[in-house]
């Protein structure tokens, strides 16, 4: 796609109200980018390879070209490395601006950055790095909150990449919730002596499914405690970019929606990048309820520039850009019992419970209903 | 189902007891309120401040699960407007902060309740008056309250309740059937035996609750009680919101309300861009809705088809409902045992409950260490710690605890079927 198509003739007065926006300093605006990053769920669309997850070691050195893998699919570290790109771009926009990485990985979702020794300032521990990637990058990573990096970069940008590739790279050797974990059981049975439990650990079930929906309410969480830690007077805008590359989980239905009913009511906006070939029912109705981008992927080359014009652009920039149609999401329901979508439905009162045809109880909550003897006369309200 | 029923039956009764062991407030003693807030080593009133958030929790604390709700409601505002609501103990008048009030009452209300509808009455003059018809639509009402805004004479508590019956005893039998009373006055003028009355709305199954900005009034208590709605005198102005804001939530079922399947219609979104003629407004536009059995165009839903009377709603506003089914457990607070961080953010409780850190580093929302914190809570379902703020943000917003997801098997297909085991465990 051509960049030159893409903007339009601002008219004057959106122009105005942008560059308002633009001059006011108590604005500030985060980017939270929720990621998937369970192997298992995005082979089909992301090459997961030894080779691509060690690319993410040395962020920004190489990959931004995205050179596909053999069988045409996206190198994960490629992947990575351009979405660090639009974070820097990102910060780079205003002083103000912040990002925040959260991972979508094996029945867990988890927020990679920034974490409370990044914004306390306190060092890392060592020992939390593997040193699997030779002895010089650990150093550096270590280092890199109390001298700037000495390869010109600017200081924030550096320890934002270096943060995310390290946590990226912890995440790819931390062995799954439901796997045993070294002295944990152990310290079960002391915990339960002071009414304290250990995390339940997930199924092996959920390893297959994506944790999307548990990603982006530990992104909500997020936001909303950055939130309350803004001073007075300090507008927040985020949005929130979930890069997909799964299927959708259908029982996470209602999980999903009160994390989209949540997002309407912070005014979060959630953009959606998609690396599968089908669609994704889930994000189609979160963008459009948000009001957000959604954005296929066209091709591994156009990555970096798909990023930097849809991830970049702020609320006040969008409306100067043409976004791609929004995707007609069809909001007719699924009927319960048989899966098929209906037009007319049926009801029920207690549980809201759709189903194509009449039935004596709910299987849903076990209400037994009272049957119209005759069809009923519609009532004039 | 009777078994949920008496459950909810019996948080009543508790809440009741709650209630009568208290006493009047001028019969306690002298409430030093200031004594609560104290400073710490720092001269900070921040744990003190924790500690009124902590009070504000135990609202939600009360939801009980698995209770029978009526989600779809029909609600009437009746609004006092005598001439004791130009008193100005509440800032600026008492009628113009209730209107305030109901301004941020209204959008809310439909926000959580999206397949319910509201109207209001004014009373004045001892007359009772319809100010807006049942819809769902919460500028028109707003705007036809504003316009109306005046106040004269006395409040008709008969009249406005005959009104308000008047249009909700016709409502089918499977919605709940509201009327909301907020009554500035202690005095009501009315044309005949209001015990009658009264009694009828007990009939038709209509639960009233009053709202008392005054004094508690005799009349108000009986009434409430008989039809089994809520009676509340406020104390403050954060405390008139906090009543208001408590009728958002679906009241219990009563036993008395029929469970019906009913009839409704998931219409496609009109894709021409040419406008056409909407049978709503009789003009004509782009976009809308298309009935799906008559064909007829709507302009936004939920809403009723105008030509066939079809209810139009689309998934996203059933969707929105489900948190009050299904609310999320509330989180247990778990020892800390450590003491406050000092002024670097370094911890010299550390070792103290070292299971605690342990087992749970951080907050599972945010990522908080759990040392830093003052307290913590932790789900009972997967048993992961939270901060109180996200503990707040949680139960208050999002109405999803992030990582019980996780267990929910991914391998059930249906929306209904993950909640029907939900509903089963409940039994």
């Amino acid at each position: 796609m051509s960049s030159a198509k893409l903007y339009q003739a601002p008219t004057s007065a959106a122009a105005s109200t942008a560059m308002a926006m633009v001059g006011e300093d108590d604005e500030a605006s985060q980017l939270v980018v929720v990621l998937e990053t369970n192997p298992l769920v995005m082979q089909a669309s992301v090459a997961v390879t030894a080779a691509s997850c060690a690319a993410t070691t040395t962020p920004l050195a190489t990959g931004i070209s995205a050179a596909s893998s053999p069988e045409g699919k996206l190198p994960f570290g490629a992947l990575v490395d351009a979405l660090l790109l639009l974070a820097n771009a990102h910060l780079l926009m205003r002083r103000s601006n912040s990002v925040a990485f959260v991972a979508s990985h094996i029945s867990e979702s988890l927020l990679l950055y920034p974490t409370p020794e990044d914004t306390s300032g306190v060092k890392r521990r060592e020992g939390a790095i593997p040193m699997d990637a030779g002895d010089e990058e650990p150093k550096r990573q270590v280092e890199s909150s109390s001298r700037p990096i000495d390869d010109g970069m600017h200081e924030q940008f550096a320890s934002a990449n270096l943060r995310v590739a390290a946590a990226l790279r912890e995440l790819v050797l931390r062995p799954a919730p439901w796997q045993d974990q070294n002295g944990h059981e152990a310290t079960d049975t002391t915990g339960a002596a002071n009414g304290l439990k250990a995390p339940t650990k997930p199924p092996m079930s959920s390893a297959m499914t994506s944790q999307l929906v548990s990603s982006l309410s530990v992104a909500l969480c997020h936001i909303n405690k950055t939130r309350r830690a803004l001073p007075p007077g300090v507008v927040c805008r985020s949005r929130i970019l979930v890069v997909h590359a799964a299927e959708d989980v259908p029982a996470h239905y209602v999980q999903l929606m009160n994390t989209i009913f949540a997002a309407q009511k912070l005014g979060v906006i959630i953009d959606a990048l998609i690396l599968t070939p089908d669609d994704s029912g889930f994000l189609q109705q979160a963008v459009d309820l948000t009001k957000g981008a959604y954005i296929k992927l066209q091709s591994n080359d156009d990555l970096v520039q798909t990023l930097m014009m849809f991830g970049l652009a702020d609320r006040a920039a969008r409306e100067l850009l043409i976004l791609p149609q929004p995707t007609v999401v069809d909001y007719r329901s699924a009927c319960f019992c048989h899966r098929r979508i209906v037009d007319v439905g049926f009801v029920c009162s207690v549980c809201l419970s759709i189903f194509c045809d009449q039935r004596g109880l709910c299987p849903t909550c076990g209400t037994r209903f009272k049957l119209p003897m005759k069809p009923q006369a519609i009532r004039k309200v | 189902m009777s078994q949920l029923q008496r459950r909810s039956a019996q948080v009543a009764v508790d809440e009741d007891d709650d209630m009568n062991n208290k006493g009047y407030v001028w019969e306690q003693q002298y409430e030093r309120t200031w004594d609560v807030l104290q400073e710490d080593a720092q001269g900070s009133l921040r744990a003190s401040v924790e500690e009124h958030e902590r009070a504000k929790r135990r609202r939600f604390k009360t939801q009980v699960q698995g209770v029978r709700r009526g989600m779809m409601r029909h609600l009437t505002i009746i609004l006092d407007m005598s001439s004791r609501m130009d008193d100005p103990d509440l800032k600026p008048t008492r009628l113009e902060h209730s209107i305030r009030l109901l301004e941020q009452f209204v959008p809310e209300f439909f926000d959580q309740n999206p397949i319910s509808q509201l109207n209001f009455i004014i009373s004045r003059d001892a007359k009772a008056e319809r100010i807006s018809e049942l819809g769902g639509n919460p500028a028109k009402h707003l705007e036809s309250l504003r316009k109306k805004a005046s106040t004269a004479g006395e409040i008709s508590l008969q009249n406005s309740l005959e009104l308000a019956r008047e249009s909700l005893r016709l409502m089918p039998s499977h919605t709940s059937k509201e009327v909301l009373i907020i009554m500035g006055g202690l005095a009501s003028c009315d044309p005949g035996d209001i015990f009658q009355t009264i009694s009828l709305l007990e009939l038709d199954n209509i639960h009233c609750s009053v709202i008392g900005l005054s004094a508690e009034v005799r009349i108000c208590k009986y009434l409430a009680e008989k039809t089994k709605g809520v009676h509340n005198v406020i104390i403050d102005e954060s405390h008139f919101r906090d009543m208001l804001f408590q009728h958002i939530t679906p009241p219990p079922a009563s036993s008395r309300t029929e469970a019906l399947l009913i009839r409704m219609g998931f219409p496609r979104q009109n894709l021409s861009k040419a406008a056409t003629l909407c049978a709503c407004h009789k003009l004509f536009r782009a976009g809308g809705y298309i009935c799906p059995q008559c064909k007829a165009k709507c302009c936004e839903l939920p809403t009723t088809c105008a030509v066939c009377g079809l209810t139009l709603v689309s998934s996203p506003h059933l969707a929105r409902s489900y948190h009050h089914l299904f609310p999320l457990a509330p989180f247990r607070e778990v020892p800390l045992a450590h003491p406050p961080a000092d002024a670097n953010g370094l911890l010299a409780g550390l070792v103290a409950n070292s299971t605690t850190l342990a087992l749970h580093p951080s907050c599972r929302g945010c990522s908080k260490p759990t040392a830093t914190m003052r307290s913590a809570f932790q789900c009972p379902t997967c048993c992961h710690v939270y901060c109180l703020d996200c503990d707040i943000f949680i139960h208050d917003t999002l109405h999803t605890c992030p990582s019980c997801v996780a267990l929910l098997d991914g391998s059930a297909v249906a929306n209904g079927g993950e909640s029907s085991s939900q509903v089963s465990s409940q039994h």
